[in-house]
């Protein structure tokens, strides 16, 4: 008897889990019935950009930060302005996290007009914009893309970090030329380089290096060391690693020193004076893109930055988007943004692939005066 | 140095031979200054400039921020509330709040005297919630995310500074060539070392630790013994952050994300029982000064950064299990 209510149990639990995957299975099907969408590069054109209330949802590290956070207003703004509706998901630049938030709304079953995808490590995350991918078409905004997250990709608008590299490689060799040019002498022919980079294997770091290297390959420099922060892209963080690595090279004589940003630049300023050198006089600083306070670029003891915006990012992103959907294609272009004062009219004709926003290099004296979009240094963000 | 001895366990153990125990006494006490000592003969015998000025400076300077914030953990660590997990957040609220102090024309003293008023109170709120009984862990990981949370809120993500007052002669000011935050750093170790050696509550915070049984039965309470010792934290972190400040000269709430864990090393680095009751401070800044030692030496000779961090890793993990063996044998 009880054999055979064990066997009957048996029975019961398989065909209750037969009859439950046929449910599930059945609801699935319905679901996908219900939400087929179309492939990213088969999205039907609307012709129009307006967003006419469509929802683009975009997954993002926190506002924490002034970038990220100038870069979201820009956002709402420029959505509002095209009629568009965003959601904006953040992480504390966890790709773990992020990965999470993606599976949770692909949970929801909601299918939005675009994604836009800022991955906290652009390889780790490949997987999330492939199944981003499978829903809506995805644009990947800041954080370069990778060969082999290629095809998930719709196109790419953003900041070029090789970009920000190249710029900072030029005003390292306009530095040098006029630290020769005002009788100052370097401690090697071609002059002592130390580097301070955004923490280990951070892509956007390995960008703005390799665009560095670039630029002065022509003209090199004698580059002592390039090395990474132990976290952070902070004063803190570069001053510590700064404090550090200067003493070492203090004998062998340091004249130009390159931290990937504004704000590691002012670490940097405090660890050099600390170890009696005078930025602007014994040692050049030239920093990366203009995060953090401008102090240091306007009293001089920064040589210069670059310029990256967060609110030209965020808007340009945003009309990416609004493109693709009213062309329904893009072109196999990648198109380097000229500098204009103006900001171009925003037309209805396919985007292409890769857009590169400008990043030009500030000094002092371009502050007055400069404008960008129709914008001031100041109103570019990131301040 | 401070010499505190675990008796929770003595109490309870059988006592071991004598000779040996005071081998394992003398081992547990002096093993780092020993360590510290040998580091240094090895550093200076292989690797060329460590002795200079300008690098022994460096040391000094790399030690300071994570000394004083360290210094400032270890009565936590001595009371038997295991480790703050907050020591980041802390620090980074200092040196939000210094900033804006300064720009609406706080004088620099005054500034200083509140961000540390300031921080003295998270470190009473924490304080209070662990004495009657949550766990500290929690509390401070807690408190962590609130800080965070509320200073993210207040600033927007912006970098906050005052371009108009000068603060960086606080990182720059150099008596007999050395920069003032190492002068803090000294000063403020002498000054917890002091505290805890040499005062009723220090004695009752150690005691406390050791053996929180007796502490109650001998008078001791163990909540004003936590309340104190996480004030000690909150000015420790109050120090630390107005120095990061300096050096810096701005601050955001991103700043310093891996202080927390280098401030833990530090204290177990220096010998502290993790279960309270046997450390000093003086340890901790000993612990701080070994590893920027330890890692600068590796810089020098040319070791990669990720060398180097799995290095220092490797250090805490030795140091902690020897003492840890060591301490159990000595009992």
């Amino acid at each position: 008897m009880r054999q055979t209510k064990s066997r009957f149990s048996r029975f019961a639990r398989i065909a209750s889990a037969l009859g439950l995957t046929a449910v599930l299975g059945m609801g699935l099907a319905a679901c996908a019935a219900d939400t087929a969408t179309p492939e990213p590069g088969e999205t039907s054109s609307s012709g129009s950009l307006d967003g006419n209330g469509q929802t683009i949802v975009m997954f993002m590290p926190s506002t924490a930060t002034i970038y990220q956070s100038d870069e979201a207003a820009s956002i709402k703004e420029e959505t509002a302005k095209l009629g568009f509706e965003v959601k904006i998901f953040e992480n504390k630049t966890d790709q773990t996290e992020q990965d999470q938030q993606v599976q949770q709304f692909i949970a929801t079953g909601e299918v939005p007009a675009a994604f836009i995808w800022w991955p906290s490590n652009s390889k780790a995350g490949i997987n999330s914009s492939r199944l981003l991918s499978q829903i809506a078409p995805v644009f990947q905004v800041n954080q370069s893309v990778l060969p082999e997250g290629e095809e998930y990709i719709t196109a790419y608008a953003g900041v070029r970090a090789f970009g920000i590299g190249e710029s900072a490689g030029e005003m390292l060799k306009a530095a040098r030329e006029e630290a020769i040019a005002s009788g100052a002498e370097l401690h090697s022919e071609e002059g002592n380089l130390i580097e301070i980079t955004f923490p280990a294997g951070y892509q956007s770091g390995i960008d703005r290096h390799d665009g560095m290297v670039k630029a002065t390959g022509d003209e090199p420099f004698n580059l002592l060391a390039s090395e990474p922060t132990a976290a952070g892209f902070d004063s803190q963080a570069a001053f510590d690693i700064a404090s550090q690595v200067i003493p070492k090279y203090l004998d062998e004589g340091v004249d130009f020193v390159f931290a990937q940003n504004l704000s590691m630049a002012a670490g940097v300023v405090t660890a050099l004076e600390q170890n009696g050198l005078t930025p602007g006089k014994d040692v050049w600083v030239i920093a990366g893109n203009d995060a953090g306070d401008k102090t240091p670029l306007l009293n001089g003891k920064v040589y210069s930055a670059v310029i990256q915006s967060p609110v030209i990012e965020g808007k340009l992103i945003i009309q990416t988007v609004a493109k693709y959907l009213a062309s329904g294609e893009v072109t196999d272009d990648v198109v380097n943004l000229e500098l204009d004062a103006e900001e171009p009219e925003l037309t209805a004709d396919a985007p292409a692939k890769t857009t590169y926003m400008p990043n030009p290099p500030i000094r002092v004296a371009d502050i007055d005066g400069f404008t960008f979009w129709g914008l001031t240094y100041e109103q570019l963000g990131s301040q | 140095m401070s010499t505190q001895f675990d008796t929770s366990t003595v109490a309870t153990a059988s006592a071991p031979a004598p000779r040996s125990r005071r081998v394992a006494e003398f081992v547990i006490t002096w093993s780092l200054p020993l360590l510290l000592l040998l580091t240094l003969i090895i550093a200076t015998a292989t690797t060329p400039g460590f002795l200079a000025f300008a690098n022994l400076r460096g040391i000094l300077i790399n030690t300071a921020v994570i000394g004083i914030a360290a210094v400032g953990l270890t009565p936590v660590t001595l009371s038997g509330n295991l480790v703050s997990l907050a020591v980041t957040q802390q620090a980074m609220l200092a040196a939000v709040v210094f900033f804006p102090l300064l720009a609406v024309g706080v004088p620099l003293p005054l500034a200083i005297l509140l961000v540390i008023v300031i921080l003295a109170a998270v470190g009473v709120a924490q304080g209070v919630f662990v004495a009657v009984g949550l766990n500290p862990m929690i509390t401070t990981l807690a408190a962590g995310a609130i800080i965070f949370g509320l200073a993210t809120l207040v600033t927007g993500g912006r970098v906050v500074s005052a371009p108009a007052v000068d603060t960086r002669w606080l990182a720059l000011s150099s008596p007999l060539g050395l920069p003032l935050p190492i002068y803090i750093f000294i000063g403020f170790t002498i000054l917890t070392t002091l505290f805890i050696d040499r005062t009723v509550t220090g004695r009752k915070i150690s005691l406390a630790g050791a053996n929180r049984e007796t502490a109650r039965l001998s008078g001791v309470s163990f909540r004003s013994a936590t309340i104190a010792s996480f004030v000690v934290l909150g000015i420790g972190t109050a120090i630390s952050g107005i120095v990061v400040a300096a050096q810096a000269g701005q601050a955001t709430t991103l700043d310093l994300p891996t202080l927390t864990s280098n401030v833990i090393a530090a204290v177990l680095v220096g010998g502290t029982a993790i279960q309270g009751g046997f450390g000093s401070p003086l340890r901790s800044a000993l612990g701080a000064l070994m590893i920027a030692i330890f890692s600068q030496v590796m810089l020098l000779h040319d070791f990669s950064h990720g060398v180097r961090l799995a290095a220092v890793g490797a250090l805490v993990v030795v140091m902690v299990s020897v003492l840890h063996v060591i301490r159990k044998k000595a009992v």
